[in-house]
């Protein structure tokens, strides 16, 4: 009985009484089939209203492909409400147990301060990422019944590459909550930074490089192209260092006690 | 288990919260930390705990650094505040967990507890349907579970009601048989209570480092408690100018009369009182100050 | 613009196929809809604008329920006396 293991559990009993264990992959579920679904409907529900009064649509134009339709999932759902109900719903993952003096009772007791930040990376990233692959699964699923098959391979590597750059976001607001006390403040910097990282990916070849949100464009790439690009492994490097900065920075800002607030 | 604090100083920003502070407490002893509030109390007390560092000096815990010898330490924070949406019950067993306890020994060990501090029916309830004696209490079970050999307790009964106060002094006086026990409070007649020794703080810094017989017999002068009917009040300006009184100080209806040789003169003064024909209600005599009192005076004074 | 249309209109969609395809979808917020319910009415003693949190979770597909349970629930009460 270590106190990762506790700590750990402690915040899975959490999440089950929050309901959080539900509606979060539900969420997720929901927002992978809404791509498909509205791609595959949009054509046929402006045809039947719009009838013959003159919007007329090519039908060659409109038949999209199944895996521009998954990497959309990606790119436009999950990157988009995906990043804002992940900051919102982690926002609290350190800023209320300091809020509450929680975080100074473990403290007080034989704890290390990395078993603690373990502790909740450890459970809430293998509940985000459960949810993320079921709501990427569910879209799949859609795209091979409407649109055409999608290779497993590529499906699978997408999803890896995808969840790096989910792992980033959730350090990151991880960091963020960790360093300020308000939640509205610690989802709006959280937010507005991660969407920033967002919007910069795909502008520059040697941005993308640095940039954690590089990995979804990977992602969605493989998914398009079906073969990997040569800056992946660069970025996905250096991805992981940004990881590992805000977790150490984390780690720094509890150990040396700078939360408190004078 | 013996405790040092040495030259423990602690800054925010530009306000000194604890100055230069030392002091050593011996094996089963009792403390009190006394002091007005925003004398620092609170953040000795977290450094001691090692919720906060000190900007310099050092806490050791029988010669070795506070921060390796947790196990060893029960902390009672000012508002214990646990996770709301966890029982009592599971608040210890959280607890007792990370303090190393396995889960075979939580399960004999945790209902002993909840029954000693009489949260037993309320096991399974939700910590937030708790009021704060029920917190303050759990709070303890949550301090003695692991059996630590040195407790701190930051204003265990401040923000109590009567009954709650009552519940916790009691709590504290079965179990500092046991233990080594460091704790704060403004308020005196709580500590006068439970310890022995008291240490009284002031902007930070260790003004008094006493017993309870130490303090009063230091205090001690003997003076003339005097309550008359208050028609009779003038008699007690009248009085002030005899030779063998000091001074006189009159509060309400009660005065205390300082002597210059109380034992001769005190039968002088009453015979006086009869004399003039005063309503006497009370002559006593005794000490001048309570212990609140002299309290009052070093904080204010010194 | 024609703004009124007969069911003639509407056959040229396979209402079978589109019901196949939706009716997960529509499972999926009707749970939503349902947990957020039932947690807002486990917790109706505590939480602030009750009310109008049932309105934004039924009137507000699924959109409703993910505000609820991400911002609807900061509305806990205060603790108990503290002085």
């Amino acid at each position: 009985m270590t106190p990762l293991y506790i700590l750990t559990k402690k915040e899975y009993v959490q999440m089950f009484r929050e309901f959080k264990i539900i509606w979060l992959p539900l969420v997720f579920m929901f927002l992978g089939a809404t791509q498909p679904v509205v791609t595959y409907y949009l054509p046929s529900i402006l045809a039947a209203l719009g009838g013959n009064q003159g919007i007329t649509i090519d039908p060659s134009m409109t038949q999209q492909d199944g895996a521009q339709v998954i990497a959309a999932t990606l790119g436009s759902q999950f990157d988009q409400l995906g990043i804002m109900i992940i900051v919102i719903s982690m926002m609290g993952i350190i800023q209320s147990d300091k809020a509450n003096g929680m975080l100074d009772f473990i403290l007080t007791r034989p704890v290390k301060v990395g078993a603690y930040i373990g502790g909740k990376l450890l459970s809430n990233f293998s509940f985000i990422a459960i949810s993320v692959m079921l709501g990427y699964f569910v879209s799949y699923v859609y795209v091979n019944f409407l649109f055409n098959n999608i290779p497993f391979l590529e499906m699978i590597l997408a999803i890896v590459f995808y969840l790096i750059w989910v792992l980033f976001i959730l350090c990151f607001t991880f960091m963020i909550s960790t360093i300020f006390n308000g939640q509205g403040v610690i989802a709006l910097i959280s937010i507005v930074c991660l969407l920033i990282f967002k919007i910069f990916s795909g502008l520059h070849p040697i941005i993308d490089l640095l940039n954690p949100a590089g990995m979804s464009q990977h992602a969605m790439m493989v998914l398009i192209t079906g073969s990997i690009d040569s800056h992946l492994y660069g970025n996905m490097f250096i991805t992981l260092v940004w990881i590992t900065l805000t977790v150490t920075f984390s780690h720094y800002w509890i150990s040396e006690k700078k939360y408190h607030k004078n | 288990m013996k405790l040092e604090i040495k030259n423990v100083t602690k800054k925010f920003k530009s306000k000194t919260a604890v100055n230069n502070f030392s002091m050593v407490v011996e094996h089963g002893q009792c403390v009190g930390l006394i002091g007005p509030n925003g004398a620092g109390k609170s953040t000795l007390i977290k450094i001691i705990s090692d919720i906060l560092y000190a900007d310099k000096g050092e806490v050791l815990l029988d010669g070795k650094k506070i921060s390796n010898m947790k196990r060893e330490i029960g902390y009672l924070p000012q508002y214990p505040d646990f996770f709301h949406w966890m029982t009592a019950k599971e608040t210890l067993f959280f607890m007792g967990q990370l303090s190393g306890i396995s889960k075979e020994k939580l399960i004999d060990e945790v209902p002993a507890i909840l029954t000693k501090v009489g949260l037993i029916n309320e096991q399974n309830e939700k910590v937030q349907t708790f009021s704060g004696g029920m917190k303050q209490r759990l709070g303890i079970a949550q301090t003695l579970l692991h059996k630590p050999s040195f407790i701190v307790m930051d204003e265990p009964v401040s923000a109590l009601d009567p009954i709650g106060r009552r519940e916790v002094l009691n709590l504290i006086q079965e179990i500092k048989h046991d233990t080594t026990i460091l704790l704060s409070t403004h308020i005196l007649g709580d500590a006068e209570e439970i310890c022995e020794r008291f240490v009284i703080m002031k902007q930070g810094k260790k003004i008094e480092d006493t017993t309870i017989n130490k303090l009063i017999t230091n205090n001690q002068e003997s003076v003339v408690h005097l309550e008359i009917a208050s028609s009779d009040l003038k008699w007690v300006e009248l009085i002030e100018k005899l030779p063998y009184v000091k001074n006189v100080e009159l509060i309400g209806k009660r005065a205390k009369v300082r002597l210059d040789n109380v034992q001769l003169n005190k039968n002088r003064l009453l015979r006086d009182a009869l004399e003039s024909n005063i309503d006497i209600v009370k002559f006593e005599v005794g000490s001048s100050d309570t212990l609140e009192e002299i309290f009052l005076k070093m904080v204010v004074s010194v | 613009m024609k703004l009124h249309y007969g069911l003639n209109d509407f056959k040229d969609i396979d209402w079978l196929a589109v019901l196949q395809i939706a009716a997960p979808f529509i499972v999926v917020g009707l749970i939503l809809i349902l947990i957020a319910l039932f947690d807002l009415y486990r917790h109706r003693n505590e939480r602030s604008n009750v009310l109008l949190w049932t309105i934004v979770i039924l009137f507000f597909n699924t959109i409703g329920p993910i505000l609820y349970f991400t911002i609807g629930r900061k509305g806990e009460k205060p603790n108990e006396v503290r002085n």
